[in-house]
């Protein structure tokens, strides 16, 4: 379910944007425990999901993730 | 802040009821262990009263190992760092469902093995027990139709229950469970060439296997990220 090749900012994006796991999650309509796996790095996002935290944090999909070299 | 140190208070609370329990739990054995050693004496006209104390060490163990169990550390720390939504809360609840099916089946997969070998063997050739043998195995579907969301209840619970962790985790589960589907029917037709009534006996065994094995790697994936959930902050 990981991939090393994924990069992620989503733990700081959410932090900056002054939210909580659980307050991202409710945003997002995930559990808390997708967000934390997604944050971790445990767990690859779908398009959907990935677009879906984008739109919570008012940031774009790159922000978030992108893929590393 | 406010929660973080209730939740301290709470750590300590277990922490010392935990070594309370441990305590016990040493107590109780000393006391059975002695017990035991005089019993084994055989000198005075003791028995009742040895019994009693030997019966009674157990019983101290017993209340020991309880506590131990109820008062383990850390898991204050971990229920908070567990918290979260109600759809965490719907999740894990529905978890817990499926977790404990297949102990609530294995009963009646024994019932329709044994069924299926007295109805084979021309024990027992009534419909009663042909039917109960294939009501029993039924029921085993129960497991996989719980664990793909199937089991009816609102649609508001659904949506809860589905996100993409769920899904991610429940197709590793079934994954799983074919490969031991797919091992135990090769193994049940290689000895059906020899036994071929053995297998059909064998049948709910592997399929009640494969559907266990579905339940608990998909409880163990959810478990194993509610343990690793961080502090959310």
């Amino acid at each position: 379910m990981s991939d090393p090749r994924l990069a992620s900012r989503l733990k700081e994006a959410r932090q900056a944007a002054g939210l909580t796991q659980a307050e991202l999650a409710e945003k997002a309509g995930v559990s808390r425990k997708t967000v934390n796996t997604v944050e971790n790095g445990v767990f690859v996002p779908s398009t959907i999901l990935a677009l879906s935290l984008a739109r919570a944090l008012g940031v774009t999909v790159e922000a978030l993730f992108w893929l590393a070299d | 802040m406010m929660r973080r140190e209730n939740g301290a208070a709470t750590e300590r609370r277990r922490a010392f009821r935990h070594r309370a329990a441990m305590a016990l739990c040493g107590l109780g054995l000393l006391v059975a262990a002695a017990s035991g050693l005089l019993w084994e004496k055989n000198g005075l006209d003791r028995h009742a009263l040895l019994g009693m104390a030997t019966f009674s060490g157990i019983g101290i163990v017993l209340v020991g190992v309880i506590g131990l169990f109820a008062y383990r550390p850390d898991t204050a720390e971990q229920t908070r760092n567990q918290t979260g939504s109600y759809r965490d809360r719907v999740q894990r609840s529905w978890v817990g469902g499926i977790t404990i099916l297949p102990a609530a089946t294995f009963g009646l997969t024994v019932i329709a093995m044994t069924r299926s070998q007295a109805w084979l063997s021309g024990e027992d050739t009534s419909w009663s027990g042909v039917i109960l043998a294939g009501v029993a195995v039924v029921n085993l579907l129960l497991i996989p139709l719980m664990l793909m969301g199937w089991d009816g209840g609102s649609k508001k619970i659904k949506r809860l229950i589905e996100d993409e962790l769920t899904q991610s985790y429940r197709a590793s589960a079934i994954t799983c469970a074919f490969w031991v589907l797919l091992i135990g029917v090769t193994g049940a037709y290689l000895v059906g060439l020899w036994n071929p009534e053995a297998v059909i006996v064998a049948l709910p065994m592997i399929l009640w296997v494969s559907a266990t094995t579905a339940a608990l790697r998909f409880a163990q994936l959810h478990r194993r990220a509610e343990r690793e959930m961080d502090v959310d902050e």
